[in-house]
């Protein structure tokens, strides 16, 4: 095996080992943090896969929300259980996603940001008028997921640790896809899209059609994590999907660095961490994300992501003047 | 239906439309010369709010001298974000209004723990009662709304057309490059629409105090109205500004009236994302 | 035989007439030179074409085929590739990678197979490679390959350019003002490339110049717009003797 291959092997396998034996090692309020953390991983990164095209989409919070709502719905008031309901939830935020792009998709960069709030809003405005979905108090008593094969055995994901494992699994599974998607030929489109949507166009590239399959595969992401934070809390409502939401998942994705794919997973686990050391000035949160975008826009526009690369030559440049004394 | 309700409900259609124009006029003129989308307009309308409430309400200074302090106060404060924040991203629209998410959340936060979060501030009308006119009552605080509007519109109006400064703003809005060659400084232009713009939006934040429940969070909504009326009128285009806040008011008041104000809302967001879909183009960038 | 025929075709911009009822017939193997004063609606013309923009009237038939109002990519598929005026490449990508990517026409893989691989997938992508590497070498330019394309010297380019749209295999190549920023040798050189796509490839062009010279030594017929319509048509010396064309050009 080639040295970096070796190196992959054994951070993956730390990773791994870390991973499994963490909920053993913490306190249940920590493996409450980490699922949640998981699942807003897969949000960050699936909003950053949009982003690639250069979409910038504040409907994302309110259609993870309507992964939460549907997956709820489904599990309370028709028993449904949760490998099914998770899968369609995810299909009805793409239907709900379809719906917003016939007027999303003729709207590009600051446009699309604006009506993408504008439409998000009304889902969510829909969820406090429309009764099934609980108005404002929402839905409470979400059941937790159990797999049960008739007459054999059934297992419950009622527990933190059980559900934990649960969430990682899919969290894995979701992010691996994801990862496999930015590294085809697919994101390159994406990016192209991005970057030169005439030269696109003149190669024979449905940009619509593109745009489209990257809103709807991050929405699909998106309903998801909205399932698993569902079933976790037990309780969902319109709220938890504001614009408020929307605009720190925004600072998350910019701060880390939306130009690569780990660049949002860094921004996730950056402001949970400090959301976690400064609980303290919990009413000052919002003051210290505006801060910190600010300063990040300005002073490090790739995002924490490309702090190693600027870090590195720096360091390069003090070893070897260390080495002239 | 009574010509009373009739004539008193245009009333408030004006008393509307004035307050719309003079809050929406700040970010058409900055977004428009300046490419600058800044998400934290309602923040500064905001802020005009509670510098009347600190210096009237609290401080006991002269109404109008309060307001004057607003504008001077919030004005200011626009040019400097303008320099300091805004000034490196331009040229990027959707950068600009994702670092001005940022200013949004310090404002907000700051103004909240520094006088609390509790029960709105309360400001009571400089002149209490109405005028009363063959039946119909005009509270005086809607006269001086309407009013100041009117005069500073008016002023605005004065100083675009007729004087040497407000036409290179003008020209740096049709076209920031063709005005450049002619040696008309864009950084100037940003700086002095930002500085305008603002104070504007400063004295609609201070003249509707005493109306509105002022708040940490009251910018929200005057966000919502400024960037409906701004995308739907035209950016840069303050003529299509003031009659679309004119339009906006009278419908928006009489869905308010004759139905409710979760319907108008509900429709206002939909009629946003309906002109953002069909016009030519989206919104014309700064520029272009 | 016409492979291409415009008929009636306009746009109009509000109150701008941007294309006024233009008419043009084009034979199969043509090299057509397309001239005018600024702004005289060229571009705009070759957009209509290409299905960048809807013509308000008129129709647009390829070998007979009615494909008016069709988008971009479809008439891309059709065999209908157009280049831009501004230099339009994928900056931070290296000269294969544009063309590569200029290939989409040809990848053959499903988008599933484009994510989760498969058996094959290395060889189709291979073969792309090959593939574009060939088209680099048509036009000359295969020996900055790996350089990025944001660096490349401006003539090189603007030839770029026309590697990306050869990947579409057209069979009507609609060249907005190539030869700009070139200086008489490169100009040369790309009209002897342009020649030989015809002649080798069976490609038919329509060329926007300004570079008279190339346009008058290069096509065998022109035609020439000026206020959106057309006000001379025919072989290099016709039209520059004709007086409407020498008017326009001066007037301005």
């Amino acid at each position: 095996m080639g040295r970096k291959r070796l190196r992959t092997v054994i951070s993956l396998t730390a990773m791994a080992v870390i991973l499994f034996a963490l909920p053993f090692l913490l306190t249940r309020y920590y493996v409450d943090l980490t699922i949640v953390f998981f699942a807003h991983l897969i949000l960050a990164v699936s909003f950053r896969l949009i982003t690639t095209t250069g979409d910038f989409s504040l409907a994302h919070v309110p259609l993870m929300g309507m992964g939460a709502y549907a997956s709820a719905l489904m599990a309370k008031y028709f028993g449904w259980p949760f490998w099914l309901t998770l899968p369609l939830a995810g299909v009805a935020s793409t239907l709900v996603g379809l719906v917003m792009l016939y007027p999303l998709l003729r709207m590009k960069a600051f446009a699309f940001f604006i009506g993408s709030y504008a439409i998000g809003e009304a889902l969510r405005l829909s969820w406090v008028r429309i009764g099934i979905f609980g108005s404002h108090r929402g839905i409470s008593g979400i059941p937790h997921p159990s797999i049960s094969i008739p007459g054999f055995v059934t297992i419950s994901f009622a527990g933190v640790t059980p559900y934990y494992f649960l969430t990682l699994a899919i969290t894995v599974v979701c992010l691996f896809i994801m990862f496999l998607i930015d590294r085809s030929r697919i994101t390159q489109i994406f990016k192209a899209i991005h970057a030169e949507d005439s030269l696109v166009k003149s190669i024979g590239i449905n940009v619509t059609a593109y745009r489209t399959l990257a809103f709807e595969v991050g929405t699909f992401f998106a309903g998801i994590a909205g399932v698993l934070l569902a079933h976790h809390l037990g309780h969902i409502d319109p709220h938890q999907f504001d614009l408020t939401t929307g605009l720190y998942l925004l600072i998350w994705v910019v701060v880390g660095g939306y130009a690569t794919f780990s660049g949002p997973i860094i921004g996730v686990a950056f402001f949970t961490l400090l959301g976690e050391v400064m609980r303290v000035f919990g009413a000052w949160m919002p003051l210290v994300y505006g801060c910190i975008l600010i300063i990040s826009l300005l002073f490090l526009p790739e995002g924490l992501d490309s702090l190693p690369g600027r870090i590195s030559p720096l360091i390069k440049k003090m070893g070897m003047s260390g080495k002239k004394v | 239906m009574t010509l009373q309700l009739i004539l008193q409900t245009i009333i408030n259609c004006i008393q509307l439309s004035s307050f719309y124009a003079l809050l929406a006029i700040g970010l058409s003129l900055v977004f428009g010369v300046a490419g600058i989308a800044n998400l934290a307009h309602g923040e500064l309308y905001m802020l005009g709010a509670y510098v009347l409430w600190l210096f009237y309400g609290v401080r006991g200074l002269n109404y109008i001298g309060a307001v004057l302090l607003a504008m001077l106060f919030v004005g200011g404060f626009g040019i400097l974000i303008e320099r300091g924040i805004f000034r490196p991203l331009r040229g990027n629209v959707l950068s600009v209004a994702i670092i001005s998410v940022g200013l949004l959340f310090i404002l907000q936060v700051l103004v909240g723990q520094i006088w609390g979060l509790g029960y709105p501030k309360r400001v009571d009308d400089p002149i209490m009662g109405a005028l009363n006119i063959h039946g119909i009552t005009i509270g005086w605080q809607r006269i001086i709304v309407i009013s100041a509007a009117v005069f500073l519109l008016g002023m605005l109006w004065l100083f675009l057309q007729r004087t040497k400064l407000g036409r290179a703003i003008r020209a740096s809005a049709l076209d920031s490059e063709a005005a450049s060659l002619q040696g008309i400084s864009i950084n100037r232009s940003a700086t002095l629409a930002m500085g305008i713009g603002s104070a504007l939006t400063g004295a609609a934040g201070a003249l509707m105090s005493p109306t509105v429940a002022v708040h940490p969070y009251m910018g929200h909504m005057a966000l919502l109205i400024a960037l409906i009326v701004v995308i739907v009128g035209g950016v840069g285009n303050l003529k299509g500004t003031v009659l679309t806040a004119i339009l906006f008011g009278f419908l928006y008041t009489i869905i308010t009236t004759f139905l409710d104000a979760v319907i108008a809302n509900i429709a206002s967001v939909l009629f946003m994302v309906l002109l953002l879909a069909i016009k030519p183009g989206g919104l014309a960038e700064h520029g272009t | 035989m016409n492979i291409l025929e415009l008929k009636g075709l306009r746009k109009q911009f509000g109150g701008l007439v941007a294309v006024n009822d233009i008419d043009l017939e084009l034979k199969e193997g043509e090299i057509r030179g397309l001239i005018g004063p600024n702004g005289s609606g060229k571009t705009t013309l070759f957009n209509l074409i290409s299905g960048f923009l809807q013509p308000t009237k008129g129709k647009v038939m390829w070998r007979g085929k009615d494909i008016t109002g069709k988008p971009a990519h479809s008439v891309v598929k059709e065999g209908v590739v157009r280049t831009f005026q501004l230099t339009t490449l994928l900056k931070d990508m290296t000269a294969l990678q544009n063309v590569v990517i200029g290939c989409h026409l040809h990848i053959e893989m499903g988008l599933l197979e484009q994510v989760f691989g498969s058996a094959k997938k290395r060889e189709k992508e291979k073969a792309l490679v090959e593939r574009a590497v060939g088209l680099l070498k048509t036009m000359g330019i295969e020996g900055v390959k790996d350089e990025p394309a944001g660096a490349l010297p401006h003539g090189y380019q603007r030839v770029l350019n026309i590697a990306i749209a050869l990947a579409s295999e057209p069979k009507l190549l609609l060249l907005d003002e190539p030869t700009t920023g070139m200086n008489p040798v490169e100009t040369q050189e790309l009209m002897d490339k342009i020649r030989m796509l015809r002649d080798e490839l069976g490609i038919t062009m329509i060329l926007v110049e300004h570079d008279m010279k190339a346009v008058m030594g290069n096509c065998e017929k022109i035609t020439v717009m000026d206020f959106g319509k057309k006000i001379a048509e025919g072989s290099p010396e016709e039209v520059s003797k004709n007086e409407e064309v020498i008017e326009a050009y001066l007037g301005r």
